[in-house]
C-alpha cells in the first residue's frame, strides 16, 4: 500500500473488472450521508458494480467521486443503485477551478509564511549583532540568503496581487492590490541596490511579512466562502428534477430534464416534481404549484391542463406531453429577467474599493511630495526613495486589507453556526444598510404545510371524527392535514376508493360518505368564500361538514417581524397567491402592508420601484416566482428548501425553519459593518501618526515594517469582538392598531 | 563562527524539504476529506476477511 493518492481505489484485484473504455469522473451530491457506516455501505455498494473502478466518499463534503465506464453502465444506474440504498444522490457539475483557486492562495500563503519566518530570523540576527557588533561580511551573507529567499518568494506569492492591480490597472482604475503591489516590489528592488552596495539596511522582511499577513486573510476569506459554496452546490444539485419518459409500448425511463424534447410524453408519479412545461394528457392529480406561483392551494389538475415546470405532483399518477423545453419555459423567462436584474446589482460598489479609490492617490501623492521635498532639501536621491518607500510601507493598506476580510470570517462563522450560509462575501455589506424588507408568503413566512384552522360549528364529534379517518386514507395535502389532527388511522367496513383530484369515498353503514371538494361531496350550500382552503366531508342523511385550512406560519415567525419592526425596518408582504390568503397571513403576523395576486414580473416591477424611492432592499422568498425579484433586491434571502435556481440566486440561505434566521442576520450584518468602520477607523489614525513619522524622516522602513505588522494585529484583534454572542434581540409589543392597505386584484 | 556559512543554506534546505512536502500533500488532496480519513482507519480492509 502506498501513500500516493487520497483519492486510491479499492484494493480489489484490478483482473476481476473488465477493462475500461470510456472512463468518466464525476462526483455527486449525496443527501443523508453523515457517519462513516454510511461511507462503507456507499463505496462497498458503488465498487460491487460492475464497470465501476472507484468510488470515494468525501464525509467532510457529504460527496462521493465515482470513476466508472460511462460506455457501459449510464450515470442514472448510478444514482438509482444509491438512491435504493437510501441515499438519494445526484451528479454535480462543477469546475476544478475553485479548488485549484484555493489551493493555489494556501501555497502561496505557506511558502509567504516559510519566508518571513525564516528572513525573520535572519533580520534578528543582524539587529542584534547591529548592537554586539557584527563583521561587514556575516552581515552581508545574511543579507544574501534573505534575498535568495525573498526574491522566489514574492515572484510566487505575490503573484496574485500583481495580477489583480495589472487587470486594475489597465482598466485605468485602483484598488488595494495597486499600493500593495508597488510598496513590496519598491521593498524589493531598494534592498537589493543597498545590497549590491553593501549597505547596512536591507527591507526583505517587510516586503514578505507584508504579503504574508495579506495572504492569510485571503485564506481565511475564501475558506468562508467555500464552505458556503460547497453546501449550496449540494442542496442545489440534489433538488434538481428527473424525468420519467414513458414510451408508447408502455416502458418507461428515467431520463436527465436536459434531454428532453417537445412532443415527449412523461410519466409523473405523485411527489415527483414537473420537469417540463407541457400538458396533461391522462389521469387525474392536485398539483402543488406554491413553488411555481405562490398559490397555496393545490390545484387539481386533468386531461388538457397545462402543467409548469417546477410544479410537485401530489396525489395521482398523470401522463403529460411536453410543449416546451429549454429557452421557451417559464423558468427560463424568468430566468431571463434575472439576467436583467443582475446588470443593476453588479453596479454596486464595495466599502473596501471606495476606500482604496480615495486611498491610494492619496498615498501615491504623499510618497511623490516626499520624494520631491526630500530632493529640494538637497539630501540626495537614495535618502529621497528610502523616504518615499518608507511611507509607501508605512502606509501600505496590510489593516485595510485585512479590515474587511477578518471581519467576514468572524462573521460569517458566526451565522454559520446558527446554519445560515453567507454565500457572497459583500452581501454583509449591502445588508447592513437593508431598510426595507420583502417577504414572499408561500414557503417563506408559511411553511407548505396546511393546519385545520377549527372545528366547524355546529360540530358533531362523532361525524368529525370519521372525517379524520377517512381522511388518512389520502395523500392530498389537506387531508394529511386533517388525519393528523384525529386519533390516527380508522377501520371501515365499506371499500374506500381514491379519486385523484376530486376526493375519498367509502360506505359506512350503507351510507355514501365522501371527503373531498365541494363538488364532489355535491354541497351546494353558499358559504362565504374567506380565500382559504376547504375539504369537505358529506354523508347520506347529515349535514355536509367543512374543513378549512390555512398554512402553518413559521416558527417564531410573529417575533422575527417584531424584531425586525424594532428595529426600524420597513416590511412588505408579495404573494401570487389570493388576496384573501395573503390578507390572513399579514393580519397574523401584524404586516400592515400586502399585496396578492403578484405575477413574477409584478414582483419585479415593485423591487424597481421601491429601489427608486432610493430604498435598499432585503427579498426574503423561496419560489422560483420570487426568483426574479431576489435578484433585483439589494439583497437576496432564502430559505435552504426553496427552488434550485434560488439556491444558486440568494446570497444568504438559511437551514432552520425559523424565520429568526433573517433578524439575526442583519444584526450580524449591521454589527460587522460597525467593526468594519471602526477598523477602518484605526487604519486612518495609525496613517495620520505614521505619515508625518515617515514622510520627515523620522521611521526607517524597519520601523515602518513593525508599526505595519502592529496595526494588523490591532485591527485583527478589533475585528475577533465579532465572534461574541449577540446582545439578547428586543422584544416588542406591536402597540399600534393594523392599518390595512390592502391594493385590488387586477 | 564559520561553520555558519554552510549550517545556514543547510537548515534552509531542510526546512524547505518540510515545505514541499506540505506542499505536495496539499496538491495531492490530502486535506480534501479530513473527517472521512479518521473513520476509515477503523475499517476493517476486504481482504482481511480471507
Amino acid at each position: 500500500m502506498t501513500f500516493s493518492q487520497a483519492s486510491e481505489p479499492s484494493f480489489r484485484p484490478a483482473a476481476m473488472k473488465p477493462e475500461p473504455t470510456a472512463t468518466r469522473v464525476e462526483t455527486f451530491a449525496v443527501s443523508g450521508l453523515h457517519c462513516a457506516g454510511c461511507m462503507r455501505k456507499i463505496e462497498k455498494k458503488l465498487n460491487s458494480l460492475d464497470f465501476v473502478t472507484s468510488a470515494r466518499v468525501n464525509l467532510s463534503k457529504k460527496q462521493v467521486t465515482v470513476t466508472w465506464d460511462a460506455a457501459q453502465l449510464p450515470e442514472q444506474q448510478l444514482t438509482r443503485a444509491l438512491s435504493d440504498l437510501g441515499y438519494p444522490a445526484k451528479a454535480i457539475k462543477q469546475t476544478q477551478d475553485h479548488r485549484q483557486e484555493n489551493n493555489q492562495l494556501i501555497s502561496a500563503m505557506a511558502v509567504a509564511g516559510f519566508s518571513s519566518a525564516n528572513i525573520m530570523l535572519l533580520s534578528v540576527a543582524v539587529w542584534s549583532g547591529g548592537l554586539e557588533g557584527m563583521g561587514a561580511f556575516t552581515r552581508d551573507y545574511f543579507h544574501w540568503i534573505a534575498a535568495l529567499i525573498a526574491i522566489p518568494t514574492i515572484a510566487f506569492s505575490g503573484r496574485s496581487f500583481f495580477n489583480s492591480s495589472w487587470r486594475a490597472l489597465s482598466k485605468r482604475s485602483v484598488n488595494m492590490d495597486v499600493p500593495i503591489s508597488l510598496a513590496v516590489i519598491l521593498a524589493l528592488v531598494l534592498s537589493l541596490f543597498q545590497l549590491a552596495n553593501s549597505r547596512e539596511h536591507t527591507y526583505f522582511d517587510a516586503a514578505v511579512v507584508l504579503l504574508f499577513l495579506l495572504l492569510v486573510g485571503r485564506v481565511l476569506d475564501q475558506m468562508v466562502r467555500r464552505r458556503a459554496f460547497d453546501q449550496a452546490t449540494n442542496l442545489a444539485s440534489l433538488q434538481s428534477v428527473v424525468a420519467t419518459r414513458s414510451s408508447q409500448d408502455g416502458s418507461s425511463e428515467e431520463v436527465d430534464v436536459q434531454d428532453l424534447c417537445v412532443g415527449e410524453c412523461l410519466l409523473v408519479k405523485p411527489g415527483d416534481r414537473i420537469a417540463a412545461d407541457g400538458v396533461v394528457t391522462n389521469g387525474f392529480s392536485d398539483i402543488d404549484l406554491s413553488m411555481v406561483t405562490g398559490e397555496s392551494l393545490p390545484e387539481a389538475v386533468d386531461a388538457g391542463s397545462n402543467l409548469f415546470a417546477g410544479a410537485l405532483n401530489l396525489s395521482g399518477v398523470i401522463k403529460m406531453r411536453v410543449t416546451a423545453v429549454g429557452d421557451s419555459t417559464l423558468l427560463s423567462t424568468i430566468e431571463e429577467m434575472m439576467a436583467q436584474a443582475q446588470q443593476g446589482r453588479a453596479r454596486y460598489v464595495r466599502i473596501a474599493d471606495k476606500a482604496a479609490e480615495i486611498y491610494v492617490p492619496f498615498v501615491h501623492g504623499a510618497a511623490l511630495l516626499a520624494f520631491i521635498l526630500a530632493m529640494g532639501l538637497g539630501l540626495g536621491w537614495e535618502t529621497s526613495l528610502t523616504r518615499a518607500i518608507t511611507l509607501l510601507i508605512i502606509t501600505c493598506p496590510c489593516a485595510l486589507g485585512l479590515a474587511v476580510p477578518v471581519v467576514q470570517v468572524i462573521i460569517s462563522s458566526a451565522l454559520f453556526r446558527k446554519s445560515i450560509l453567507l454565500k457572497s462575501s459583500d452581501s454583509l455589506e449591502r445588508l447592513a444598510k437593508v431598510d426595507t424588507i420583502v417577504f414572499d408568503k408561500t414557503g417563506t413566512l408559511t411553511l407548505i404545510e396546511p393546519e385545520v384552522i377549527a372545528p366547524p360549528e355546529p360540530s358533531n364529534p362523532v361525524i368529525i371524527k370519521r372525517a379524520q379517518q377517512l381522511a388518512s386514507f389520502s395523500n392530498h395535502p389537506l387531508a394529511k392535514a386533517l388525519s393528523e389532527d384525529g386519533e390516527g388511522k380508522g377501520s371501515f367496513s365499506g371499500k374506500i376508493q381514491e379519486f385523484p383530484g376530486q376526493g375519498v369515498e367509502t360506505s359506512i353503514n350503507g351510507n355514501l360518505a365522501r371527503l373531498g371538494s365541494k363538488s364532489f361531496c355535491q354541497v351546494s350550500e353558499v358559504a362565504q368564500d374567506d380565500g382559504l382552503a376547504e375539504i369537505w366531508y358529506a354523508e347520506e342523511g347529515q349535514a355536509p361538514v367543512r374543513f378549512a385550512f390555512q398554512q402553518k406560519l413559521r416558527p417564531d415567525a410573529e417575533n422575527a417581524i417584531n424584531q425586525l419592526k424594532a428595529t426600524g425596518h420597513e416590511l412588505f408582504l408579495l404573494s401570487g397567491d389570493k388576496e384573501k390568503a395573503v390578507e390572513n397571513v399579514a393580519r397574523q403576523l401584524g404586516l400592515s402592508k400586502f399585496l396578492g395576486c403578484q405575477t413574477p414580473q409584478d414582483k419585479v416591477t415593485f423591487m424597481r420601484q421601491l429601489k427608486q424611492e432610493g430604498r435598499s432592499v432585503l427579498m426574503v422568498g423561496d419560489g422560483i416566482n420570487d426568483a426574479a425579484a431576489l435578484m433585483e433586491a439589494d439583497v437576496a434571502m432564502s430559505p435552504s428548501t426553496a427552488s434550485e435556481v434560488n439556491l444558486n440566486t440568494a446570497d444568504l440561505l438559511f437551514q432552520d425553519p425559523s424565520l429568526l434566521a433573517v433578524p439575526f442576520a442583519i444584526e450580524k450584518a449591521r454589527l460587522s459593518l460597525k467593526l468594519v468602520k471602526q477598523n477602518f477607523a484605526l487604519a486612518v489614525a495609525y496613517n495620520l501618526v505614521a505619515i508625518p513619522l515617515a514622510f520627515f524622516g523620522f521611521a526607517t522602513p524597519l520601523v515602518a515594517a513593525i508599526a505595519m505588522s502592529s496595526s494588523s494585529l490591532l485591527v485583527t484583534v478589533n475585528a475577533l469582538r465579532g465572534a461574541k454572542p449577540s446582545a439578547q434581540l428586543i422584544q416588542r409589543e406591536n402597540e399600534a392598531p393594523l392599518k390595512l392597505e390592502a391594493i385590488p386584484c387586477q | 563562527m564559520s561553520v555558519i556559512l554552510y549550517l545556514l543554506p543547510i537548515a534552509l534546505l531542510l526546512g524547505g524539504l518540510g515545505l514541499a512536502a506540505f506542499l505536495w500533500a496539499l496538491r495531492s488532496g490530502q486535506y480534501n476529506d479530513l473527517e472521512g480519513a479518521a473513520w476509515r482507519i477503523l475499517e476493517d480492509d476486504e481482504d482481511d476477511e480471507l
